[in-house]
């Protein structure tokens, strides 16, 4: 049952790939619930399932079975044109391989969700371009890549890449950010910086939600989600 | 679309330059071949018409036995009519001062100030001529091998030849190409022509209409009731002869090489089709990972889908800015080389504003609707599978070859299995590669039937020389005439002359040839494609060829028909269509009964003499030369004559420019598939590149992993050879048949060139291994860590 102030319900989600003897299912049935302003990392092992659960979140997989309700809305029957829609409006992602556009500057990377969602939402049509690049200014000042607008992906460290990406996921203002092994490829200083950076944001009121392999990061968020074989094993709110 | 947009589409473009130069390549050799096509039937199309035209081509014609001042005026002044020219027509022979013979339709103008129909423009040396001089038309200088200033002897039948100086060059695009029709087209006046002793008699009036030119039935009610008031008048009409209304006389090979146009525009058009998908395909593929990451930040399918068109957009723009121009250009070139070889004369190359915007339509449309095919299906993926299916297909591979499992060389199973692991891709570019295959493949056989028609039409004409009189002779006098030439093993006489056929409306046919056979003729040996053939039985049969019928559908197998020639009319039955190759219309008797119908004096029927020789006789110019001198000697006046050489090199003439047509076009295919198929393989290789790491990571070496792709490319190679040799077959017997009806009234004898499938073969499987080899090596030649990151 969801309450009030529930962002994210999950409820009995499998999902099975392959048929007959093939068959294998990666989730198998998992309930869960994510509050607004919560940081939430789920842990497993590779093969998990983990990365499953975080595809269907974020609308990118579905489930076989089950439903996900967003925010008070069930997405789960949602066509690929409306999770389109959903994800520029509600979601923000983190890769853990970056995955900026290669020929677009930092700048770009992070004003072309905004060009995107400009064209379906209305409240971010009327965003004046003085408007929208103080917003972008200020995002990069957030995460600390303001001096970075005018490079190239390959022309920056993994780590501002990485901060790039975050910003990028927060240009939208989402409700909701989901990050995939964020520091995955990073070396520790600079994984010690985005960590600071998801908390700056939990301060601010957003709610994120990190897969990781990384127990220690993961002790850093308000509640740790361990999958196993496809179940949950154990849900720990630490606050 | 927005800035960032906008920008990341530019920067797409020129970040990889390679390959963006290779897609606006792809594009612009396919809008190329398409505009090429176009520009050229366009100008020669409407430069056929517009320069037969200029020449204000006779409605009709009229031949009459005398023509007077007073009759011309009379007629002129005739309301229906708006010009009336009399002018002689005499097939005569001049011989160049190497001492050739060639054929001559000699036309003589009574004021060369005043041509008003059937008009020539002067082109070189001076006009008009004077006594002992003639004018002669430009492609017949190069065959008699002649230039202004040049004397020759001009020969007219039953009188002597005397030397005649060329004084001027003309252009006469109302004459089929002289080159072509190996003969001579020259223009004299009335004083040298009554002076080498020329017959005024016979004299043919060419007419023009006043309204409704381009009606054939108004022109042959108007030839009718001017033919009336002629016989009224008190003159005799022999002949009467209706042009087709605008028609070049060398219409079946302009129309001929215009269906080719058509065909080949048509084929081309959808190759480049097939192209594009193939290029923008992978242009797209290898932005598979970029349109999940938009997607994941919010992008809708239609906001992606419009930057990749815009894309396209801007390389077909790029491509139909070059292509345009440069197709203009070569136009020019190909327009220039038919028209010399058609005798069409070039007023101007402007291509129509229509056609321009119809090219620039094209060039944005194609590109646009066959990237359609992938855009769509590219930005309807999902995120997972943009993002997450790098790999996808591998164990499909193997699946697909498991009846190879008990192979033991894993390389050649890598290779086989790699090649069939994405089967939408493998039949994206079997698709592409064969139909460029096919294009090629029809080229060289249409080229290959052409040919196979011409050599078993040659194979049907059994003569070594044939000899033909200004009229009919004595045959003793021949007999005699030809004592002691022991080369020749044998002869045939044939009567025959220019005849006519009466229509059922009473209107006389155009002239065609009718010639009266011997019982057991060897001369020739057509075969019947209806009915049957003369039985020699005294039944007055006829057998027509398949291009009398084409002009006469109306006579019909079993019908009785009137022909007219010497001024005699004889009725005949029809009993069989035979299929004639590389001649005129044509109909065939038996001699005896056209001597009965026909002949006065019954000794006096030889017209035509065919020679068999003795293999071991000497050489053939000479004995030609010697079998004409005997003849003259002993007065047999010779108006023609046509060795096998000369029937097999006026084939080959009349093939020449449709073989250098198919030439482009198979060179054209060659370029559009290999740049597809260079493309796709140099692309395949690089999104393969971890592969190809890894491969190197576990020890491969560099010889193997060539090998696995060089045995990919194979693959590929053996399967578009059999789509492409597939769906060539169906073509091939279609456009033939469509093309023979076309350009000899009846189909080709079509043949399936398996030299076309070798050469295709060799072809695309050298450039299959080829571009594998050369790009698996680029990677190769990278450190391994590099290559496993290569992106």
């Amino acid at each position: 049952m969801s309450e009030k102030n529930d962002l994210l319900v999950v409820e009995k989600v499998e999902k099975t790939y392959g048929e007959g003897q093939s068959e294998t299912k990666a989730l198998k049935g998992v309930d869960l619930s994510i509050k607004k302003g919560q940081f939430v990392a789920i842990i497993g092992k590779s093969g998990s399932g983990k990365s499953t659960l975080l595809n269907i979140l974020s609308g990118i997989d579905k489930p076989t079975s089950g439903r996900v309700v967003f925010d008070g809305d069930d997405i789960t029957g949602y066509s690929e044109k409306q999770l389109s829609v959903w994800r520029g409006k509600n979601i923000g992602i983190v890769f853990q391989f970056f995955q900026l556009m290669p020929t677009l500057t930092v700048k770009e990377n992070i004003v072309l969700p905004i060009e995107f969602v400009s064209k379906y939402e209305k409240s971010v049509k009327s965003i004046s371009s003085q408007e929208k690049d103080k917003k972008v200014t200020e995002i990069m000042k957030l995460v600390g890549i303001e001096h970075l607008e005018n490079k190239f992906p390959s022309e920056i460290s993994g780590g501002e890449q990485q901060r790039t990406a975050v910003a990028r996921a927060l240009v939208n203002d989402p409700k909701l950010i989901i990050a995939d092994e964020p520091t995955g490829n990073l070396d520790t200083e600079t994984t010690e910086q985005v960590m600071q950076l998801f908390e700056s944001l939990i301060k601010d009121g957003k709610t994120i939600l990190m897969v990781t392999h990384n127990n220690e990061l993961a002790e850093r968020a308000d509640r740790i989600i361990t999958i196993k074989d496809g179940n949950i094993l154990s849900d720990i709110s630490k606050r | 679309m927005q800035v960032t947009q906008r920008k990341k589409i530019n920067r797409d473009m020129w970040s990889d330059f390679n390959r963006t130069l290779l897609l606006i390549l792809g594009i612009f050799v396919g809008i190329l071949s398409v505009c090429l096509i176009i520009d050229s039937f366009s100008v020669l199309k409407r430069e056929s018409s517009i320069s037969y035209i200029n020449t204000e081509p006779a409605s009709f014609s009229l031949w009459l036995n005398d023509i007077d001042d007073d009759l011309v005026e009379e007629l002129k002044k005739d309301e229906l009519l708006d010009e009336v020219e009399p002018r002689r027509m005499v097939r005569s022979r001049i011989i160049n001062d190497k001492g050739d013979p060639v054929e001559t339709y000699l036309y003589v103008v009574d004021d060369f100030n005043d041509i008003r129909i059937n008009k020539f423009s002067f082109s070189d040396g001076a006009s008009p001529p004077q006594k002992g001089e003639v004018l002669m038309e430009e492609l017949s200088a190069n065959v008699v091998g002649c230039e202004p200033g040049d004397n020759a002897e001009l020969k007219i039948p039953l009188y002597s030849s005397e030397s005649v100086r060329i004084k001027g060059i003309v252009k006469a695009p109302g004459f089929k190409p002289a080159w072509i029709e190996k003969c001579a087209y020259c223009f004299i006046g009335k004083d040298t022509f009554e002076e080498m002793g020329g017959s005024t008699d016979f004299i043919q009036v060419l007419f023009t209409v006043k309204d409704h030119k381009e009606d054939k039935e108004h022109i042959s009610e108007v030839a009718y009731r001017i033919r009336e008031k002629i016989i009224e008048s008190g003159h005799m009409v022999n002949r009467c002869e209706i042009n087709e209304p605008n028609e070049h006389p060398n219409a079946k090979q302009i129309n001929a090489l215009m269906f080719l146009f058509e065909i080949f525009a048509a084929l081309n058009m959808i190759l480049s089709g097939v192209l594009i998908i193939n290029l923008i395909s992978v242009l797209l593929n290898n932005q598979k990972k970029q349109i999940g990451i938009m997607k994941a930040v919010g992008a809708k399918n239609s906001s992606i889908g419009e930057m990749y068109y815009a894309m396209v957009a801007r390389i077909s723009v790029i491509a139909l800015c070059l292509a345009v121009p440069a197709a203009y250009f070569l136009s020019k070139k190909i327009v220039v080389f038919c028209a010399d070889m058609l005798n069409i004369e070039i007023s101007s190359f402007t291509i129509p504003h229509y056609l321009v915007a119809l090219e620039i339509s094209v060039g944005i449309i194609i590109p646009m609707a066959a990237a359609s095919f992938s855009i769509v299906r590219y930005c309807g993926k999902s995120i997972k599978s943009c993002l997450f299916d790098g790999q996808s297909g591998i164990g499909s591979g193997f699946k697909r070859v498991s009846f190879l499992s008990r192979w033991k060389n894993l390389i050649l199973k890598m290779g086989i299995s790699n090649s069939v692991r994405n089967l939408k891709k493998l039949l994206i570019l079997v698709i592409t590669i064969s139909v460029g295959g096919a294009v090629f493949i029809i080229s060289i056989n249409l080229r290959a039937s052409l040919d196979n028609t011409i050599a078993n039409a040659q194979k049907r004409i059994n003569y070594d020389f044939l000899a033909v009189a200004s009229k009919n002779y004595d045959c003793e006098a021949v007999d005699k005439a030809l004592e002691g030439a022991e080369w020749i093993r044998r002869k045939e006489y044939i009567s025959g002359g220019m005849a006519f056929y009466t229509r059922e409306d009473r209107i006389q046919s155009n002239s065609f040839l009718l010639a009266g056979l011997p019982k057991d003729a060897d001369i020739f040996d057509y075969p019947v494609i209806s009915g049957k053939g003369l039985s020699y039985n005294g039944d007055n049969e006829i057998v027509i060829n398949q291009l009398f019928h084409s002009e006469h559908p109306d006579v019909k197998i079993g019908d009785s028909i009137q022909i007219t020639t010497n001024k005699k009319t004889g009725e005949w039955k029809v009993v069989g269509i035979v299929k004639e190759i590389g001649g005129d219309e044509a109909a065939y008797v038996n001699q005896t009964e056209y001597n009965k119908f026909y002949i006065d004096n019954e000794n006096e029927y030889v017209r035509e003499i065919a020679f068999f020789l003795d293999e071991n006789g000497g050489e053939s110019s000479q004995i030609y030369g010697d079998i004409e001198k005997r003849l003259s000697d002993n007065g047999i006046d010779i108006q023609n004559t046509n060795s096998i050489n000369d029937v097999q090199s006026a084939f080959a003439n009349h093939l020449k420019l449709i073989a250098g047509f198919l030439m482009i076009v198979s060179l054209m295919v060659i370029v559009v598939g290999l740049i597809s198929l260079v493309s796709f393989i140099t692309v395949n290789i690089s999104e393969r590149a971890k592969e190809l790491g890894i491969m190197m990571s576990i020890g491969g070496r560099h010889i193997d992993i060539i090998k696995i792709f060089m045995c990919e490319s194979g693959v590929i190679a053996v399967l578009s050879l059999f789509v492409s040799a597939l769906a060539a077959f169906p073509l091939t017997i279609y456009l033939s048949k469509a093309f023979g009806r076309i350009f000899l009234e009846a189909p080709l004898d079509w043949v399936y060139s398996f030299k076309s499938l070798m050469i295709w073969f060799v072809l695309i499987s050298l450039c299959c291994m080829a571009v594998s080899h050369l790009a698996v090596k680029k990677f190769l030649n990278k450190p391994v860590c590099e290559i496993i990151n290569y992106e």
